[in-house]
């Protein structure tokens, strides 16, 4: 995995996860990838050896239904695995 | 003083007047120019100019008060050609191409208007996809409002940084980031003045609007 890539199932859900991460986890505000999804959405971009304290710290917060999903490559070689 | 000396006193003159006069002075083929500026950013855009025009600056001064010198020894006297005098009287009757660059132009901090905290998301979003992009824009211009971004949001300057990277100018308006005290907290982009940023709008095939 090159990188992590957290969906959310609202925009309000991506803005409540990025305030529980805030001044804990460094994340990119970032649109959700076309592979993931078809439709307009705000997800968040975390470094692999971060995602085990995204993930409890989203448990914790009850931040709605989020998803994620492992991403290597770029561009047109970018593949993406739900994790 | 020489005729090839001009000595411009400044101070007190809004931005960007102090550029305008000191191109003005190098158009006239003027080799030493001395100008008097009162603020640090009408300094940093005349070293700009300076520099693009090939004139070396000497920087002296504090506070309220600073004297550049640019000096433009060795820099070739601008001249009217034979040849672009006779084009400049031909009426022109071809349609020129559009250029293929282009430019963004932020002037608030939030993407819309609507839910703030959306609209900076938003903005975040946008910076993210344009650094992925092919072809970066060639300039991406901020004033009044959107000078917030690069002062304040760490994620877009970081993105604004990489663009800067892969060759787009970031110019960030002076007399907006001295209106909002924020002429210290630039994390990314140059600060810049209205004639640099109509002359960079000038040179884009289109110029999007944030």
């Amino acid at each position: 995995m090159d990188w992590c890539h957290v969906t959310f199932a609202s925009a309000s859900g991506a803005m409540a996860a990025q305030h529980a991460l805030r001044g804990i986890c460094p994340v990119v505000v970032m649109p959700v990838l076309r592979q993931v999804s078809a439709g307009c959405g705000i997800a968040l971009r975390v470094e692999p050896e971060q995602v085990e304290q995204v993930r409890q710290i989203l448990r914790e917060k009850a931040v709605g239904e989020w998803d994620m999903y492992a991403v290597t490559g770029s561009g047109r070689a970018l593949r993406c695995e739900r994790l | 003083m020489s005729a090839n000396e001009k000595t411009i006193d400044a101070r007190g003159i809004a931005c960007p007047q102090p550029v305008i006069m000191a191109r003005q002075a190098m158009d006239q083929g003027v080799e030493t120019i001395i100008i008097t500026v009162d603020n640090m950013a009408a300094v940093e855009n005349l070293k700009r100019l300076s520099d693009s025009r090939g004139y070396v600056a000497a920087i002296s001064g504090m506070e309220g008060n600073y004297t550049l010198i640019l000096d433009g020894e060795g820099v070739p006297k601008p001249e009217k050609s034979a040849e672009k005098e006779k084009a400049a009287e031909k009426p022109e009757t071809a349609v020129p191409a559009p250029s293929a660059a282009w430019g963004v132009f932020v002037g608030k901090d939030t993407i819309g208007i609507g839910d703030e905290e959306l609209g900076k998301n938003l903005m975040r979003m946008y910076f993210y996809t344009l650094t992925q992009e092919e072809k970066a824009p060639d300039v991406v211009i901020f004033m009044n409002g959107g000078v917030k971004v690069p002062t304040g949001d760490e994620q877009v300057a970081e993105h604004l940084k990489t663009l800067e990277e892969k060759g787009t100018r970031v110019l960030v308006c002076g007399t907006c980031l001295n209106f909002y005290g924020l002429m210290d907290q630039l994390k990314a982009g140059t600060v810049s003045n209205m004639a640099e940023i109509v002359e960079a709008m000038g040179g884009c095939g289109k110029v999007i609007t944030l």
